[in-house]
């Protein structure tokens, strides 16, 4: 976002992604700072850990950025593209990690990050049991459910986001939240979620 | 637990989030450019406009034996005028040949370096992997593997650390598309960190980074090797990381690279006349623009002529 003859200029989300493939390393950095929380936070939800997510959220850039040939934007948004690079990098966390620390070393930018006191203040706030809660509730689910409680319920995403997040069909999404509903009310979880009407 | 409610959303720690956000520039900043060099298009600068061939047809010189003296003026390409010198002292190369082990263990390195690459460097088979004995400090190029698939060639570099530090390729199936493949910009040719090809004519490279002596660099069956290392990222004043840029194509910011014939005659010193990212380029016999750069309405005359290899 810039400030032009006093108005406010937004720059998309496509713009930024086609500058940024190009090569404009500045509009990847914005299209960081414009997500990055989102990411984190949704990294935090899948990891229960904020220091893994905090290293995650890195990895989960580089990788889209490495996959910007495939990018799929949804109505502008890169966000629902950059969640399912997210799911994608949790699940081969240990090689994500990896790939980054690789590619800082060629950038010539590798060093032993001292990780900041405060980070384990984080750590230690008394969300994480609350996350650990609802993570066990979720638990119960079949992971495609899982997958749409996290994204539409957790990370805000409309059902037409997930199914960009998640590469499936809208109607597929709209399934897969009807029965996730119908699994969560038999666990006793009263949720406004579950309570909504599919 | 009855609800699925989770904690409030968190900001990334402030440090967290600028270190993360510089990183991935950088990240970004190198990896931008790094497809550009391996495929040998000169697009270090903005402007760069590459005529793309239909129907190339290329043939890349086979190797060439080094213990062969090429003889002065081989190349069809016009020598670039350079003032004779006497022949500077410069610190010997001394290298050693990597042992079998070694070697694999460095090509399984370069392996996982190049994984997301179109071609598969598994593909290729060593012909040489070697290192400099006793470089100035650890973050210089030390050791190279150079390996070869037909007609192409990739080498992978890596510092004194072990690191790999980059990769370079040479040939029709690497760069299909390029018009100026089969030829140098410069009788010394930089490709990649700390390498490079050059014409027959040259007997002798040196390199030198700024203040520091000149280096002996290796020659190996037309390309050269030197203890170099990328030019280090500055900041703006926002704090944001700058590539430094010479303006040249292939030459490493903050070095300057010479040629010498067999006779000790200077040739080439890219600080004088390197090949300029802002000039287009013909072939060699100048009948043909191959590079047009933000050049408008180039003509092969007005165009510097491209080096054959050999």
């Amino acid at each position: 976002m810039g400030r032009q003859d006093g108005l406010i200029v937004t720059t998309s989300d496509r713009e930024l992604w086609e500058r940024a493939s190009a090569g404009s390393s500045e509009a990847f950095g914005q299209l960081y700072d414009r997500h990055a929380r989102a990411v984190y936070n949704f990294l935090y939800r899948r990891t229960a850990s904020w220091s893994d997510a905090e290293d995650l959220t890195s990895a989960v850039f580089l990788h889209a950025w490495r996959r910007r040939a495939d990018v799929v934007l949804d109505r502008e948004s890169a966000l629902p593209w950059l969640l399912r690079a997210a799911d994608y990098t949790v699940r081969n966390e240990w090689r994500a990690k990896r790939r980054y620390r690789r590619a800082l070393a060629a950038a010539h930018l590798l060093a032993d990050h001292q990780r900041d006191h405060a980070d384990d203040v984080i750590g230690r706030l008394d969300g994480d049991r609350q996350l650990e809660q609802a993570r066990s509730a979720l638990d119960h689910l079949p992971r495609q459910e899982r997958e749409i409680v996290e994204l539409c319920v957790w990370s805000g995403l409309d059902q037409q986001a997930a199914a960009v997040a998640l590469d499936i069909p809208l109607g597929t999404v709209k399934s897969r939240l009807s029965r996730a509903r119908k699994h969560l009310r038999a666990l006793g979880i009263t949720d406004t979620f579950v309570e909504t009407s599919s | 637990m009855n609800n699925l409610s989770t904690p409030p959303d968190h900001d990334l720690p402030a440090g967290v989030r600028r270190r993360q956000r510089d990183e991935l520039v950088a990240i970004i900043d190198h990896e931008a450019e790094a497809p550009r060099r391996r495929i040998a298009v000169p697009l270090l600068a903005a402007a760069a406009v590459i005529v793309v061939v239909a129907g190339l047809a290329v043939a890349v010189p086979a190797l060439r034996d080094n213990s062969t003296p090429a003889p002065a003026g081989a190349s069809t390409a016009t020598q670039p005028k350079v003032a004779a010198s006497k022949k500077p002292a410069a610190q010997p190369a001394r290298t050693r040949e990597l042992s079998a082990t070694e070697t694999a263990a460095f090509r399984n390195q370069c392996i996982a370096f190049t994984q997301y690459s179109s071609e598969s460097f598994a593909d290729y088979q060593v012909v040489h992997a070697f290192e400099y004995v006793g470089t100035a400090r650890p973050s210089l190029a030390r050791s190279w593997l150079v390996t070869r698939k037909g007609a192409d060639y990739w080498i992978c570099t890596r510092d004194g650390r072990g690191s790999v530090v980059g990769d370079s390729g040479f040939g029709p199936s690497i760069s299909p598309n390029g018009k100026d493949v089969p030829y140098l910009f410069a009788p010394v040719d930089q490709r990649g960190t700390g390498g490079g090809m050059y014409i027959p004519s040259v007997a002798r490279v040196t390199v030198q980074h700024t203040g520091e002596p000149a280096v002996e660099g290796v020659l190996k069956d037309g390309f050269w090797f030197a203890p170099m290392e990328d030019a280090k990222l500055t900041r703006d004043p926002k704090g944001q990381p700058v590539r430094p840029d010479n303006g040249l194509i292939g030459v490493t910011p903050g070095w300057t690279i010479r040629g010498y014939d067999g006779a000790g005659k200077l040739v080439y010193d890219s600080a004088k006349n390197g090949p300029a990212v802002k000039k287009c380029y013909s072939n060699p016999a100048a009948t043909e623009v191959l590079v047009i750069n933000a050049v408008k309405n180039p003509t092969p005359a007005t165009c510097q002529k491209m080096f054959d290899w050999r």
